[in-house]
């Protein structure tokens, strides 16, 4: 199975356009089988490998939502309760809920297309901030403070939309 | 969270400093891939996402963490990973 995985990743690969990519599978909690394929750097020709480490972009909002819901757990958040009480004087904080900003349907913050790939125009509109800062660290406040005044896209929990934030 | 399951190659960038940075590709900000993070610290754009998007981790990172929070329950308990699938009902 190693070997038909590694063929369809090579195949991946070239038919992508991606300098390399990593995939990993298991079934039912068996030890994963792992293979990389192309090059570590659209600059590189050093191999991919297994072990390489990417910024796993918008997979970071599973763990955030683990990591919330450990708190729901311990009863220290709640799910209905308005994210105002953990965000003081945010814009509408009383009538979103936690719930629904882990539901994606808190569509306060940059939005991506239908595709979800991050090319609608209220993303466009946005670009100006990182472009002119790419090389700087955002600070959580600073991204607060971006997405803080953007006008709701439609109601909360009318709608689950993909969001930047 | 992460540190009793091992993961130590599952970081987030802007409260933390690695000697080792995530493999460059190209960065999506407006949908046409055209941002070479070989030429910048994609680290530093990303922790614009901060929570929804500047982690930094690796397949074997994700299979164990994606095993203990839904499979094995050892993040959360089973009725809560499973209600996470449909926390919007």
């Amino acid at each position: 199975m190693t070997h038909s995985t590694q063929q369809g990743l090579d195949a991946f690969v070239l038919s992508s356009g991606a300098p390399g990519a990593v995939l990993a599978w298991s079934r039912r909690g068996e030890p994963a089988t792992t293979v990389a394929a192309g090059v570590s750097s659209p600059h590189s020709t050093d191999a991919m490998t297994t072990g390489a480490s990417f910024l796993i972009a918008s997979v970071t909002k599973v763990f955030t939502e683990v990591l919330a819901l450990r708190f729901v757990e311990r009863g220290q958040l709640g799910l209905d309760e308005p994210i105002g009480a953990v965000l003081p004087d945010w814009p509408d904080g009383e009538r979103i809920t936690v719930r629904q900003g882990l539901a994606h349907e808190w569509p306060g913050g940059p939005v991506d297309d239908d595709e979800g790939s991050g090319s609608g125009p209220f993303v466009a509109a946005q670009l100006g901030l990182p472009l002119a800062n790419l090389s700087r660290n955002f600070t959580w406040e600073e991204t607060l403070a971006w997405v803080r005044d953007r006008p709701l896209q439609c109601g909360p929990g009318t709608v689950g939309v993909a969001t930047a934030t | 969270m992460l540190d009793p399951l091992g993961l130590r190659h599952t970081w987030y960038p802007p409260d933390e400093r690695r000697d080792v940075l995530p493999v460059p590709g190209r960065f999506s900000l407006n949908g046409d891939d055209d941002l070479d993070t070989a030429g910048f610290p994609a680290t530093a754009i990303a922790s614009l996402a901060g929570r929804a998007g500047a982690l930094v981790s690796n397949a074997a990172g994700l299979m164990t963490f994606g095993g203990a929070a839904l499979r094995e329950h050892r993040l959360l308990r089973a009725a809560t990973a499973q209600a996470a699938f449909s926390i919007n009902r």
